[in-house]
């Protein structure tokens, strides 16, 4: 009896620690999403009431003029969804395929040149991006990308060297009896990429594709170097074209960004746990 | 294995091509893609900024216009005002890695036994970090605002301060990088706990029991078991770190242009402007590769830190 006392006593410790520990580990959280929470509700307010002071979190007069605003502006926002969407849908393909074909050679494949090959390319990454900055833009414009959509994409289906690395460390997992079964049967070398090799490393795949969506979604830099015309604007180069224009109205600026942000935030939320559990085995394996 | 060798040998062969001849064949073909953006990206474009860090090429006038000036750029580079700004910025914001990996280890930590509806808090600590620059720039631009944002009405309430003693934050070339350093901070903590949570998961739980058991207390088990076993994770995530935050430049460019005056540039903002604004082309090469110089010396510097704390 007094043993099972001195248990549950021990429990409930247990357990008003757990609290403690989550309050304070939540509070801090939440202190991270207030420059959301702002931005959410002050989208919600007019221009003269965003900074008033004490910050009313819920609006006490909301009003949707922000969204009106920024909606009616000279260039439909949703064309700035379908600019990206088609930027970072075709990125992926390019990125599925450039990484994922180059990563199965790299661990699969015995060909000649392959390990100097492989070794270069290591060598080049510790190459800051910044020194490839002007040459790439030369030879964008000598290829006429200046102010168009590929200039965006066409990056994704030569490049990826990060994912090539991800890829060919999967690869390199998967047991060779697999693949030497599949010669066996008779299976050319795409045919066994592509159905033994890739349905193998699906994890692996995914994570690349997170990655790389996120990346494209966000890219800012692509933009503000290469596009000219506000209709091709995708979405953080069109909010901060549209933050310029209403720079006095902060009300519209985050109406603007709550609009970029919903539907990537909404994705998060709902596929956070394998979100984040591709992102925490990226980091192990990359 | 030599049956299979074997075996491999009665595969009918296609085209022509011998087994070898096959692979070499298939093998070219599957990294094609990559091996021309390889090519024609990576090493031509780092073959071509190092020739064009010797001449004095202009973006908007054409190849033919290209002369070559010698050391010219780098001679060029002592005494420049704003790239000597740009270095010591850079230098400050540094102090954004270990202050984020020393967060993000006690928060992992904490985390990883303690705490009810884990991966929603995780997610809210991860939230800024797939958010893009352009909102985390508006938003925290409106925030910290001098005469209206809210964080200096709250400063100014709290300390009972006229609005004007309110620290200028990203327009005072006081407290701009301070600003900065936050809004870092901020942006990076999620990603840094999630890689120690996910190199915790991969120490036993036997360790902290075993020294439960001898008597060490949280904080004991945190210096003499956690953080050696997770040197490796910082390790790797402060080279990542230092250097992602030498490369740095649309960040700034967004938050505050480099501003006031040359306060918060830093060595990528000042190649951007100078290879796409202001048209000093070939010098922006020639700055690229001193970041590039930059970079290496100080992998190699925490490379050798890490081998002599490892050996210990």
């Amino acid at each position: 009896m007094e043993n099972n006392k001195i248990k549950k006593q021990a429990k409930a410790r247990t357990i008003t620690r757990k609290s403690i520990i989550t309050l304070i580990i939540w509070f801090f959280g939440i202190m991270m999403f207030v420059p959301f929470l702002w931005m959410i509700s002050s989208s919600f307010k007019s221009t003269e009431a965003v900074f008033t002071y004490p910050i009313e979190w819920i609006p006490s007069n909301p009003t949707l003029h922000a969204y009106k605003k920024v909606l009616g502006g000279k260039v439909p926002f949703l064309r700035f969804y379908l600019n990206s969407i088609k930027v970072t849908g075709i990125a992926m393909i390019g990125t599925f395929f450039s990484c994922t074909m180059a990563g199965f050679a790299y661990a699969k494949l015995r060909f000649v040149g392959r390990d100097k090959l492989f070794l270069l390319k290591l060598m080049t990454t510790m190459i800051p991006g910044m020194v490839t900055l002007m040459p790439t833009f030369l030879l964008y414009s000598k290829m006429g990308l200046v102010d168009t959509h590929a200039a965006l994409y066409l990056g994704y289906f030569l490049g990826g060297t990060y994912g090539v690395f991800l890829m060919r460390q999967a690869f390199m997992s998967l047991p060779g009896d697999l693949l030497d079964a599949a010669k066996i049967d008779g299976a050319s070398y795409p045919r066994t990429y592509w159905s033994i090799a890739l349905p193998n490393v699906k994890a692996s795949w995914t994570t690349l594709l997170f990655l790389y969506f996120i990346w494209s979604w966000n890219n800012y830099e692509g933009p503000l170097l290469y596009l000219r015309t506000p209709a091709k604007y995708t979405l953080p180069f069109a909010v901060k074209y549209l933050s310029d224009q209403y720079s006095q109205d902060t009300a519209a600026i985050m109406a603007a960004n709550v609009l970029m942000l919903f539907p990537i935030m909404i994705l998060f939320f709902v596929a956070q746990k394998s979100f984040v559990q591709s992102l925490v085995s990226s980091g192990i394996k990359g | 294995m030599d049956d299979v060798k074997q075996n491999v040998q009665k595969v009918p062969k296609r085209k022509g091509l011998s087994n070898k001849g096959q692979e070499n064949f298939w093998g070219y073909v599957f990294i094609m893609p990559n091996l021309i953006g390889f090519t024609v990206f990576t090493l031509f474009g780092i073959v071509f900024s190092l020739i064009m860090a010797f001449t004095n090429w202009n973006l908007m006038k054409g190849l033919d216009k290209v002369q070559f000036v010698g050391l010219d750029n780098f001679r060029s580079m002592i005494g420049d005002a704003y790239l000597s700004a740009s270095l010591r910025n850079n230098l400050i914001l540094l102090i954004v890695v270990p202050i984020t990996l020393f967060l993000a280890a006690i928060l992992a930590v904490v985390m990883n036994r303690n705490v009810y509806w884990k991966s929603g808090a995780r997610a809210l600590y991860f939230l800024p970090y797939i958010t893009n620059t352009v909102a985390v720039s508006t938003v925290w631009q409106a925030l910290l605002h001098q005469t209206k944002g809210p964080i200096n009405s709250l400063i100014a309430r709290i300390f009972n301060l006229p609005m004007k003693q309110t620290p200028g934050w990203l327009s005072s070339s006081k407290w701009v990088l301070p600003a900065l350093i936050i809004i870092l901070i901020w942006q990076a903590l999620g990603y840094d706990i999630l890689m120690y949570s996910s190199a915790l998961q991969s120490i036993p739980a036997d360790y902290f029991e075993a020294a439960e058991i001898d008597g060490a207390n949280a904080i004991q088990r945190f210096f003499y078991i956690t953080v050696p076993l997770l040197s490796p994770m910082t390790f790797l995530l402060m080279i990542l770190g230092v250097i992602g935050s030498l490369q740095m430049w649309s960040f700034v460019q967004l938050v505050t242009k480099g501003g006031p005056g040359t306060a918060s540039y830093t060595i990528g903002l000042y190649i951007y402007r100078s290879g796409f604004q202001t048209y000093r082309t070939g010098y922006a090469c020639a700055l690229s590769w001193l970041l590039c110089a930059f970079i290496l010396v100080l992998t190699l510097i925490q490379w050798n830190g890490q081998k002599r704390f490892s050996i210990d």
